[in-house]
């Protein structure tokens, strides 16, 4: 099963619109097109300004590569969200293997750091690991099942569960008028 | 109910646009380009200088190779785990007429979208450690790749390192032969085993050391009992100093694994057609004890969230109701638990064992209030129990202030939503503490252990929470028994110092499993797990230091009925 990338607020969704008119795209048009949508969500998931930029970057360039055949797809904005997951996914992967070489200084370098990120997420959101956003984002916004997003972040679907769980936990924690 | 939607949204809005250009992605895509060629110069260099170094090796006085290596060392299967932390499978054969025939299986490719990817093609050795390869990278959905990691595929290759028996491809990806460093199975005959004869069968206790590769014994061990990865542990304080901060979480590829020499259980997860059960804590911070010279507990960020910080637990001297958990770096004080404490009561701590209930419909879990809640108990089980699902809870709370007379709470639930409880609570058999609570759905039986002031530990079973039989095992003072169904009938652990075991028939008579190796006389030496998997009893063995220091693993000691 493919993941769908939706539009988010409302926003036409930009694969699906091409791929119904089967209209020859050009990644230029595509790239304006779906940069503040992909940076919004990496965004969202690492809640850091730079590393949203560099993982959409890097997102684009492999989607750009691929451009031919990815612009044939029905929907080639999830293929970049996808792709954008990722990259997000294995630079978590060898951030972690960093924080375990260097648990407490990096967490205290991350904590500094974390200001000049420039990001106005809100306190609920930030409350929330890189995971538990991920899989709300995925979720929530981008509209995937608990297998599409299993699949995109190579855990059991139970585990996205867990995660939604723990997060939506955290969400409710931060923001109880909202209960 | 929240709107999760409209609350993410929210935060989009404030997150504002893109600040990187189309200019800027181009100028990006430049700079990549150029560190690509560098990169394939410097891998050039490298692999002239592999082959001359390989040539040296191989045709040199002082080179033999060794004999347990195929005559043509690019034959054979080869495993590796990709960039993108995915496992890849390759066979190589021949070479026929200078031909050699390549399939690869890569079990999640990111260049195909994260689906699994195959690849096949021919090589041809192209100098004596240097194979260049054509091929075609299909993907699940018969997309067929030509480039894979921005590199052609028809310009492939593998680099063959004689010193260490491994390939490396053009992504710098590490090809390992497929068994090496793997310990062989069935279990190696280790220095020191026994036979004990009893009513069941002959009985043998194998002891692995550690330097025979007990560890990685353990690890297939597990793989064994969840192939998937997805296991579940209890945790526990090993000294229990009052508050108690444990319980079960699951762990996967993306965390570090639990570490195997703490002081965990390994415990299986009720399962019931699409539902799965399980118990978590609610707690903002996990913590999971480990043996590293005193009480030390690693504290996540969450349930599944990444180590934070790394904690010694201290009793505070002249107060038994106190707690304390220091930075083991500054030494700092950075939680502290007191029971006579008014901002951290009694009942505060009773919170610490908070459980809640989470059940997986298959779309994701969803928080069921349990029936439980806001009961003074701290022992709970959830099983399948026919058709539906059964939860017993024992009490009172076993923290400072209960003094409660023992109860036993019984709910049952068609559907795992809506539970309704069976009877009023049912006064346990001693005015006692429950220290062990074990529900075992299929065979609906209840086994508990029990402890008083003046009596020693016992345990009880019922199949009714009405009728209890005492269970003829002396389980000891101090550890926690597990009940396991196997193939020859029961099995029963008591995680102590040693890992005691029984075996029964019917789950009604046991009798214990003696031992007499002699590493188990020597006193530095506890079992710090103790499971049951298949039909074998594992205990992992560590040494204890005498005074503060590492404990050091010393094996695996493995239990199991001849036939």
């Amino acid at each position: 099963m493919d993941v769908h990338a939706q539009g988010v607020q409302g926003r036409p969704d930009i694969g699906e619109a091409v791929g119904s008119l089967r209209v020859p795209l050009p990644f230029e048009r595509f790239f304006e097109g779906e940069r503040d949508r992909l940076f919004g969500l990496m965004c969202l998931v690492t809640s850091d300004r730079h590393e949203a930029e560099e993982i959409a970057q890097d997102a684009f360039l492999a989607v750009w590569e691929r451009w031919e055949r990815v612009r044939a797809l029905d929907n080639p904005a999830a293929y970049l969200t996808r792709t954008a997951m990722n990259l997000f996914r294995k630079r978590y992967r060898r951030a972690e293997v960093l924080r375990r070489i260097l648990p407490l200084a990096s967490r205290h370098d991350e904590e500094e750091a974390s200001p000049e990120s420039g990001l106005m997420l809100s306190e609920a959101l930030r409350a929330l690991t890189p995971r538990q956003r991920a899989a709300l984002v995925l979720t929530e916004l981008v509209g995937c099942s608990a297998e599409e997003a299993a699949r995109v972040l190579k855990v059991k679907p139970s585990t996205i569960g867990a995660l939604k769980y723990q997060g939506r936990a955290a969400l409710r924690r931060e923001t109880p008028t909202d209960d | 109910m929240t709107d999760y939607r409209s609350l993410l949204e929210r935060d989009l809005d404030l997150v504002g646009s893109a600040r990187f250009t189309f200019d800027d992605l181009a100028r990006r895509r430049d700079r990549k380009r150029r560190g690509q060629r560098l990169s394939a110069m410097a891998a050039a260099l490298v692999i002239v200088a592999v082959g001359v170094a390989a040539l040296i090796w191989t045709w040199g006085p002082e080179g033999p190779v060794p004999a347990d290596r195929p005559a043509d060392p690019f034959v054979g299967t080869w495993e590796s785990v990709d960039l993108d932390g995915s496992s890849q499978r390759m066979t190589i054969r021949g070479p026929e007429e200078g031909i050699y025939q390549i399939e690869v299986v890569d079990d999640m490719s990111t260049a195909c979208g994260g689906t699994p990817a195959t690849a096949s093609g021919t090589g041809t050795l192209a100098a004596g450690t240097r194979m260049t390869i054509s091929q075609t990278y299909t993907c699940e959905d018969g997309t067929v790749l030509r480039e894979v990691e921005g590199i052609r595929l028809e310009d492939w290759s593998l680099v063959y390192d004689p010193a260490t028996d491994t390939l490396a491809d053009p992504t710098d990806v590490v090809w390992h032969r497929e068994g090496a460093e793997r310990i062989p199975i069935p279990i190696p005959d280790g220095a020191t085993s026994q036979t004990v004869e009893t009513s069941l069968g002959t009985w043998t206790w194998t002891w692995v050391p550690e330097e025979e590769g007990a560890s990685r014994l353990w690890n297939q061990a597990l793989q064994q009992l969840d192939p998937e990865n997805d296991f579940s542990v209890s945790a526990r304080l090993p000294q229990d100093p009052g508050p108690r901060i444990a319980g079960m979480t699951w762990s996967e590829w993306w965390e570090e694994r639990v570490a195997r020499s703490s002081d965990v259980t390994v415990a299986g997860v009720s399962r019931n057609g699409e539902i799965d059960w399980s118990a978590v804590y609610d707690l903002d911070v996990w913590a999971v004890p480990r043996h590293e010279g005193p009480t030390t507990v690693e504290i996540h960020e969450g349930f599944l969230g990444p180590l934070v910080a790394v904690l010694e637990v201290r009793l505070v001297p002249g107060n038994p109701e106190a707690v304390e958990f220091h930075d083991v770096d500054t030494g700092e004080v950075v939680l502290r638990l007191e029971a006579t404490d008014p901002a951290v009561s009694a009942e505060q701590l009773g919170r610490l064992v908070h459980w809640s209930l989470l059940i997986d419909e298959g779309d994701g879990f969803r928080e069921v209030l349990p029936p439980w809640e806001g009961l003074p108990i701290d022992w709970v089980d959830v099983a399948a129990w026919n058709d539906g699902f059964v939860a017993v809870g024992a009490g009172p709370a076993d923290w400072p202030g209960g003094d409660q007379t023992p109860l036993l709470y019984r709910w049952a639930s068609p559907d795992g939503s809506r539970w309704n409880a069976t009877a009023p609570p049912l006064p346990l058999p001693l005015q006692t503490k429950v220290e062990t609570l074990e529900l075992l759905g299929d065979e609906a039986r209840l086994f508990l252990k029990l402890a008083g002031e003046e009596d020693p530990p016992s345990l009880w079973t019922s199949t009714d929470g009405v009728e209890w039989h005492r269970v003829g095992v002396d389980v000891g003072t101090g550890g926690f028994i597990h009940v396991w169904r196997t193939g020859f009938g029961w099995a029963l652990t008591n995680m102590d110092r040693r890992c005691s075991v029984w075996l029964s028939p019917d789950g009604v008579a046991w009798e214990p499993v003696p031992r007499e190796l002699e590493l188990m006389d020597r006193p530095e030496v506890e079992a710090v797990q103790c499971s049951v998997i298949g039909d074998d009893v594992y205990a992992m063995l560590e040494e204890m230091p005498p005074d503060e220091g590492p404990a050091r693993p010393l094996g695996l000691l493995i239990g199991s009925l001849d036939g």
